[in-house]
C-alpha cells in the first residue's frame, strides 16, 4: 500500500490533517514487520519482484534522482547488436551519451568525406571505421538530431517547472524554454530526416524522439494523435515501440482519456519490463465506466488478463478470480497469488501483533492468544477459492496453489486438508528444491499448531527443523529470526499451558511473571542447565535465552540478600564466579561468561550516605581506594549481622550499615552491581523503556526503613540519630514518589521523619548540613 | 471624523457590548473557512454569507510542502479564483505548510523562504482582487521544527507590520495544553482550533472530528495560554476507509455524496457502511467489504462544542470561525443553528 500517496492527496486539507498524521506519520502502523512462512521466491517469478507485497512504497526509489538514465545501457546494447557487435560498446556509449552535438557534426563531415580531418579523440572510435558508411552516416544523422531535442525532451522538465514556476517570486526571472517555433523545426525536420533512412530500426527511432517531443512540450493532443499514427508501423522487436505508448498513455491521462490510457499501460507493462512499474503506477481507472472500456478495447483473452492483473495489484481476490476465468496458465496468476499469499499473510499476522502489542492482553491468561494466527482475515471462500483450484491442477503452476492452500488450511485449522495439500504440493515438484524448502517450512509451522502438547518426540523433530532453518535463510528471505521468534512464542504457550514452566520461560521471556519470585522455578531451571544429559532441544531452548548459570547464581544471591540471608548470598555469588556460561550443544554456544551485566566489583561505596540523592561524583570517593565486591559486601554484611544479633543494644553503627547496604541495593542507591543481572536487567534501561513496574523489589526501601529504626533505637549520638531520621525521611520520599498518583503534579509531601528531625535535631550539626543541600527539607523547616 | 461624534459611538458601542453579550464579550467577528483549490462560491454559500452577517473569510490560498524530487519548498495546490471574493468581506489569507517544510529545509533559508512565501501571498491577493490586513498561517509544528517555525513567522512579522498588517497562526490543541514545552508562536493572534481532539481508529467508536471525552482533557488549559484567541469550529464532515481493520484513505464530503448515492453500501451500524461490491468511483477503488465510517459534525454537536469552549475562552473581542464553507455540509442546517453557535460566545 502506498501510504505516501495519500498523504499527498491529503496535504491539501492541510487544517484537517491532526487526527491524519496522529495514524500516518506514526511509521510502525505501516511498516510493521509480519513475519510469515510463505516464501514468495517458490513462485519462481523473479522479473515480477517489484509487484510482491512489500510494506516498502513499489516506488521509494529514493536513491535514484531521476529517471533520464534508465534506458542508458538498454539504448547501448540495441545499437551495438544492431551494428552486429563491429563496433565496441564502449566506442558507442561515447558516441551516444558522452560527445557533443559538434564533435557529432565532425564525425559526420568525416564520414562523408575522408578528406575532413577528425580529431585524434574521435579517429579512435571504431564507429568511424564501420564498413557500412552509409548506414553510420544514418546513426550520426539520426544521433545529431536525437542531440537537438535532448534539451526539451530529456532534461528534469517536472523538477524544472516545480522549482522555478511554482514561486511567482522566481517565474517572472526564467526566459520561456518552450520556444514553439523552434519545435515546430524540430518535429519537421525529425519527420523529413525519418523518411530518408532505410533503416526501419532508425526509423523507429525517430518516432520515438517526435513523440516524446510532444509529450514534453506539453502538447498532449499532438502526441495521441502521433502514437495513434504511427503505432501499427513498428517492425522490429525493439522495445521503443512501448516506450512511446508509455508517453502515449501518459498524454490520454492527462486528457482524462481513462479508458484508453489504461489500456495502453496494460500493454506496456505485458511487454516492456523496464517499464512495468510506471505502467502500475500510470494504470488508475476512475470510474467503473473507464474500467470496462478499457477490458473492451482487449483484442484476446490474454490482454484482458492483463488489465485485470494490473486491477488485481490492489484487489487481488477480484483479480485471481478474473484471470483464471480468461488465462488459468497465465505465469500472472501465479505473482498475484503469492501477492495475494503475502497480503493475507500480513493481515492474519498483524492482527495477532495488534492483539499482542495490547498490553491489556495478560501474557498468563491469554496465552494462547498471543501466537495464533488470526483466522477471521481470511475468507472462507478465498480458501475453497484456491483450494478447488489446486484440484483442478490446470494452471502454470499447480503445486503453487497446492502450498497456498496447504499453508491456509493450518491457519485456519484444517489439519488434514493442510497434509494432504503439502504432500501433493512436494510430489507435484519434487525436483524444486525451493519447493522442498518451502514444503518443509510448511510442514514446520503445522506440526506446531497441531500438536497439543509438546512431547519428547516432537521436540527432536523441532529441534532439528530449527538448525534446518538456521541454515536454510533463503527460503525466508532473511525472516529467519522473526519466524524462529513466532515459533518459540507458539511454543512456550503450549509448553505453559502443560506445565513446562522452564521450557516456556526460556522461550518467551516474561511468560510467568511469577517465574523469578519463584525460588523452586529457578531451581528447576538451574536444574536444566546444570544436567550433562539434557535434550538437544532443551539447549537450544535454554541456549534462546543466550545466558547461564552464572547469571541464575547472581540473581539467587540477590535473593537471599532480599531475605537478610548474607551467608547463602555469599556462596551464591561464589558459585556465580566460578559457573561457566551454558553451553547449548551444537546450535547456539555461549561458553563465555553470559551475564553480560555481572560485574563483581562495585563502582561506588555501598557503606556511603549522602545527603544530595545521587551525588555524582560519588565514585570519585572511591579514587584509590581498592574497590568492594559483591562477595565482600556479602561477607561484610554478615558479620554485621553477626555482631548485631550478638549485642543489639550497642550495635547502632553496625544497624546503620547495614540499612546503607539495604538502601544503596534499591534503585535509589548507588550499588546498583548487586541486584542487575542478566535474568533480570533491572536499571537505567528499564526506566527509559517504559518505567518499572512499581511492585518490583528495587523500588522497595523496607529493608533499609526496618535497620534505619533499628539504628535509631540504639544510637545514643545525636548526631547519628540525625542521620537515621534523614535517612528514613529519604525512604519515605522515595515511597511517595513510587506510590503517587499518575496525574500527581505537585511536590514532595513531607512524612513523619521531616517533621522528627525538625522538633528533635535542629541543634545538632548535621541539621545544619541537611539545611545546606537539602532544598526539599529547607522549604519544609521555613514552613 | 471628529472626536466628539466617535466617542459617542464607542460609548454607545460598550453598552451594546456590555447589555447583550453573556460572559460579558463583545459580540464575535463571525468567519468561515475557505479551504478549495478553487474559489467559486455556490448561490447557497453566498445566500449563507449574507444571511449570517459572516463579516471575514479565512482563504487558503496554497501549501507549502517539500517537493521529493526537487528537495526544497514549493507551493502546492494554489487557489484559483473563478470568482472574486466579495469586496465587502475581510479576507484574510491562510498558508498551510506541513512540518515537513521545516524539518527538511535548513535554517540559513528560512529568510528566503519567508520572502517567496509573502511574495506569493501578494501575488494570490492580486489575483483574486482583495487586499487584507491580517496572514494566518497553519503548521502543526513539532519540537523538533519549533525553531525554524518560529524563525519564519519572526522573517515574516516586520514585513507586514510595514503595512499594517497582522500575523496569526493556528493553535491546535496539544499546542495549548503543552505551551511550555511546544512554545508560543511570536504572532498577534491564535486561532484555536477546537477539533480534530481524538485519534483517527479504524475501530474507535468516538467521533475524532470531536467529542466530549476528549475535549475535557484539553479545555481547561484555553484560559491560560498567552495569546489573544479566536476560535475555529468544526462543520465537517469525513468518511473513513477501512479495509482489514485498517484506514486506507479519508473521503471527503463530495465524494461521500456520491458513495450515498451509489448504492453499492449496506449499512452496519451507526455511521458505518460495508461496500457490497467492488468498483472505483471518482479514482478511488472500493473493495467488497470495505467499509467506510462517517464522522460528521451534527448542528447539535458543534454546538456542543462552541458551549464548552466559550466558558474558557477569556472575554475579549474575537472572531469565531467555522471550518468550513461547503454547500455540501451545511445544506442540512438551518439558518439559526448557526446563530445559535455564534452567540454561545
Amino acid at each position: 500500500m502506498n501510504s505516501k500517496k495519500y498523504l499527498i492527496v491529503f496535504s491539501l486539507l492541510g487544517f484537517l490533517t491532526i487526527a491524519l498524521l496522529t495514524v500516518f506519520a506514526c511509521g510502525d502502523y505501516f511498516s510493521e514487520p509480519a513475519f510469515g512462512f510463505f516464501s514468495a521466491n517458490v513462485s519462481h517469478t523473479e522479473a515480477y519482484t517489484p509487484f510482491y507485497r512489500n510494506t516498502e512504497s513499489l516506488f521509494n526509489d529514493d536513491v535514484k534522482m531521476d529517471n533520464l538514465h534508465n534506458f542508458d545501457s538498454t539504448n547501448i546494447a540495441s545499437w551495438y547488436h544492431f551494428f552486429d557487435k563491429k563496433i565496441a560498446f564502449k566506442d558507442l556509449e561515447k558516441v551516444v551519451y558522452k560527445f557533443s552535438k559538434p564533435e557529432i557534426d565532425t564525425m559526420l563531415l568525416s564520414v562523408r568525406d575522408k578528406q575532413n580531418p577528425a580529431s585524434v579523440k574521435l579517429k579512435g572510435n571504431s564507429v568511424l571505421t564501420y564498413p557500412n558508411s552509409s548506414l553510420i552516416l544514418d546513426f550520426l544523422t539520426y544521433l545529431n538530431f536525437a542531440k537537438l531535442c535532448e534539451p526539451y525532451s530529456a532534461t528534469l522538465f517536472e523538477n524544472w517547472r516545480i522549482k522555478c514556476e511554482a514561486w511567482a517570486i522566481e517565474r517572472t526571472r526564467i526566459e520561456p524554454v518552450t520556444k514553439k517555433n523552434y519545435l515546430k523545426f524540430l518535429f519537421e525536420s525529425g519527420e523529413k530526416l525519418s523518411r530518408k533512412t532505410r533503416s526501419s530500426f532508425i526509423w523507429e527511432r525517430y518516432m520515438f524522439q517526435i513523440g516524446r517531443l510532444y509529450f514534453q512540450s506539453g502538447d498532449m493532443k499532438s502526441c495521441c494523435r502521433y502514437f495513434e499514427r504511427v503505432k501499427g508501423k513498428f517492425k522490429t522487436r525493439q522495445n521503443i515501440k512501448y516506450r512511446l505508448m508509455s508517453y502515449a498513455a501518459g498524454a490520454y491521462l492527462r486528457r482524462h482519456n481513462y479508458a484508453r490510457s489504461n489500456y495502453l499501460y496494460a500493454m506496456v507493462f505485458d511487454k516492456c519490463p523496464e517499464l512495468r512499474k510506471e505502467s502500475v503506477i500510470g494504470f488508475h481507472p476512475q470510474e467503473e465506466a473507464d474500467f470496462n472500456a478499457t477490458l473492451r478495447m482487449a483484442k484476446d483473452n490474454h490482454e484482458k488478463s492483463v488489465i485485470w492483473f494490473l486491477l488485481g495489484y490492489n484487489d487481488p481476490q477480484r483479480g485471481l478470480r478474473k484471470i483464471y476465468e480468461l488465462e488459468p496458465k497465465s505465469q500472472l496468476l501465479s505473482v498475484l497469488l503469492t501477492r495475494y499469499m503475502n497480503i493475507a499473510e500480513e493481515n492474519f499476522s498483524m492482527a495477532e501483533g495488534r492483539e499482542w502489542r495490547d498490553r491489556s492482553l495478560s501474557p498468563i491468561k491469554d496465552i494462547n492468544k498471543l501466537y495464533e494466527y488470526s483466522t477471521t482475515t481470511i475468507p472462507d471462500s478465498d480458501l475453497t477459492f484456491i483450494k478447488n483450484i489446486a484440484d483442478s491442477n490446470n494452471t502454470y503452476q499447480p503445486y503453487l496453489w497446492d502450498i497456498a492452500a496447504g499453508y491456509l488450511s493450518t491457519v485456519m485449522h484444517h489439519y488434514t486438508d493442510a497434509h494432504e495439500y503439502l504432500n501433493s504440493a512436494f510430489r507435484k515438484a519434487a525436483d524444486d528444491v525451493l519447493v522442498r524448502k518451502q514444503v518443509r517450512l510448511l510442514r514446520f509451522y503445522l506440526a506446531i499448531e497441531e500438536a497439543e502438547k509438546v512431547t519428547p518426540a516432537l521436540q527432536s523433530y523441532l529441534y532439528k527443523e530449527f538448525k534446518w532453518l538456521a541454515r536454510n535463510d533463503d527460503v525466508l528471505g532473511g525472516e529467519f529470526y522473526s519466524v524462529q521468534e513466532w515459533a518459540c512464542g507458539r511454543l512456550a504457550a503450549k509448553h505453559y499451558s502443560s506445565g513446562q514452566y522452564v521450557l516456556a520461560e526460556c522461550l518467551y521471556k516474561g511468560i510467568d511473571p511469577s517465574f523469578y519470585s519463584s525460588e523452586a522455578k529457578i531451581n528447576r531451571l538451574l536444574k536444566m542447565m546444570l544436567n550433562k544429559n539434557k535434550s538437544e532441544y532443551e539447549r537450544f531452548a535454554l541456549g534462546y535465552r543466550q545466558w547461564g548459570p552464572d547469571a541464575v547464581y547472581n540473581y539467587l544471591g540477590y535473593m537471599a540478600l532480599q531475605k537478610e540471608k548474607p551467608e547463602t548470598a555469599f556462596e551464591k555469588f561464589r558459585m556465580a564466579e566460578t559457573a561457566a556460561g551454558v553451553d547449548t550443544g551444537a546450535f547456539y554456544r555461549y561458553n563465555h561468561r553470559t551475564d553480560y551485566s555481572y560485574s563483581g566489583t562495585l563502582v561506588s561505596d555501598p557503606f556511603l550516605t549522602s545527603i544530595r540523592e545521587r551525588e555524582p561524583k560519588e565514585w570519585e570517593s572511591m579514587k584509590g581506594k581498592t574497590p568492594f565486591t559483591k562477595l565482600g559486601v556479602a561477607k561484610k554484611l554478615a558479620e554485621l549481622f553477626t555482631k548485631a544479633k550478638q549485642d543489639p543494644k550497642n550495635s547502632a553503627t553496625e544497624y546503620f550499615a547495614i540499612a546503607t547496604v539495604y538502601y544503596n541495593m534499591t534503585y535509589f542507591g548507588n550499588a546498583r552491581e548487586l541486584y542487575q543481572t542478566a535474568v533480570r536487567p533491572l536499571g537505567i534501561i528499564d526506566f527509559y523503556y517504559g518505567g518499572f513496574d512499581k511492585k518490583l523489589t528495587i523500588l522497595d526501601c523496607s529493608l533499609a526503613k526496618k535497620y534505619y529504626q533499628k539504628a535509631l533505637h540504639a544510637a545514643t549520638n545525636v548526631e547519628l540519630k540525625a542521620r537515621c531520621c534523614f535517612m528514613l525521611a529519604r525512604c519515605e520520599q522515595n515511597d511517595f514518589y513510587v506510590r503517587k498518583p499518575a496525574n500527581y503534579k505537585g511536590d514532595f509531601r513531607a512524612g513523619k521523619y521531616f517533621r522528627v528531625l525538625k522538633s528533635d535535631y535542629a541543634h545538632t550539626k548535621y541539621y545544619q548540613e541537611i539545611l545546606a543541600e537539602c532544598g526539599y527539607f529547607r522549604k519544609f523547616s521555613s514552613k | 471624523m471628529k472626536p466628539f461624534p466617535r466617542f459617542i459611538f464607542f460609548a454607545l458601542f460598550i453598552a451594546f457590548v456590555s447589555f447583550s453579550c453573556r460572559n460579558s464579550s463583545p459580540d464575535p467577528g463571525r468567519a468561515f473557512y475557505y479551504w478549495k483549490t478553487t474559489f467559486r462560491l455556490s448561490v447557497t454559500e453566498m445566500k449563507l454569507l449574507e444571511e449570517m452577517k459572516i463579516t471575514t473569510l479565512y482563504i487558503r490560498l496554497f501549501d507549502v510542502d517539500i517537493d521529493k524530487d526537487a528537495k526544497c519548498a514549493v507551493p502546492v495546490g494554489q487557489i484559483s479564483f473563478k470568482q472574486l471574493p466579495d469586496t465587502n468581506l475581510r479576507i484574510i489569507p491562510v498558508i498551510y505548510i506541513t512540518n515537513k517544510t521545516f524539518l527538511v529545509s535548513d535554517e540559513k533559508q528560512i529568510p528566503n523562504l519567508a520572502a517567496k512565501v509573502l511574495y506569493q501571498i501578494n501575488f494570490l491577493a492580486g489575483k483574486g482582487g482583495f487586499s487584507y490586513n491580517e496572514v494566518q498561517f497553519d503548521c502543526d509544528w513539532t519540537e523538533s521544527t519549533r525553531d525554524k517555525f518560529f524563525a519564519f513567522l519572526r522573517a515574516i512579522k516586520p514585513e507586514l507590520q510595514k503595512s499594517g498588517k497582522k500575523l496569526s497562526a493556528t493553535i491546535r490543541l496539544h499546542q495549548i495544553k503543552y505551551y511550555s514545552k511546544t512554545g508560543v508562536p511570536p504572532v498577534d493572534r491564535g486561532m484555536l482550533m477546537f477539533y480534530n481532539m481524538g485519534k483517527l481508529s479504524p475501530t474507535s467508536v468516538r467521533n475524532s472530528i470531536y467529542n466530549d471525552a476528549d475535549a475535557d482533557l484539553y479545555v481547561k488549559s484555553v484560559s491560560s495560554y498567552p495569546l489573544p484567541l479566536d476560535c475555529a469550529l468544526p462543520v465537517f464532515g469525513w468518511g473513513i476507509q477501512i479495509r482489514y481493520n485498517r484506514i486506507i484513505k479519508l473521503l471527503n464530503e463530495t465524494m461521500l455524496a456520491d458513495l450515498a448515492a451509489c448504492g453499492r453500501f449496506n449499512h452496519v451500524v451507526k455511521n458505518s457502511f460495508i461496500a457490497n461490491e467492488s468498483f472505483f468511483l471518482h479514482g478511488t477503488y472500493f473493495m467488497k467489504n470495505d467499509i467506510v465510517k462517517l464522522e460528521t459534525t451534527e448542528p447539535a454537536l458543534c454546538l456542543k462544542a462552541a458551549d464548552k469552549v466559550a466558558g474558557y475562552l477569556a472575554p475579549a473581542q474575537r472572531t469565531v470561525a467555522l471550518f468550513d464553507l461547503d454547500s455540501l455540509t451545511i445544506s442540512g442546517w438551518e439558518g439559526n443553528e448557526f446563530e445559535k453557535i455564534f452567540n454561545s460566545f
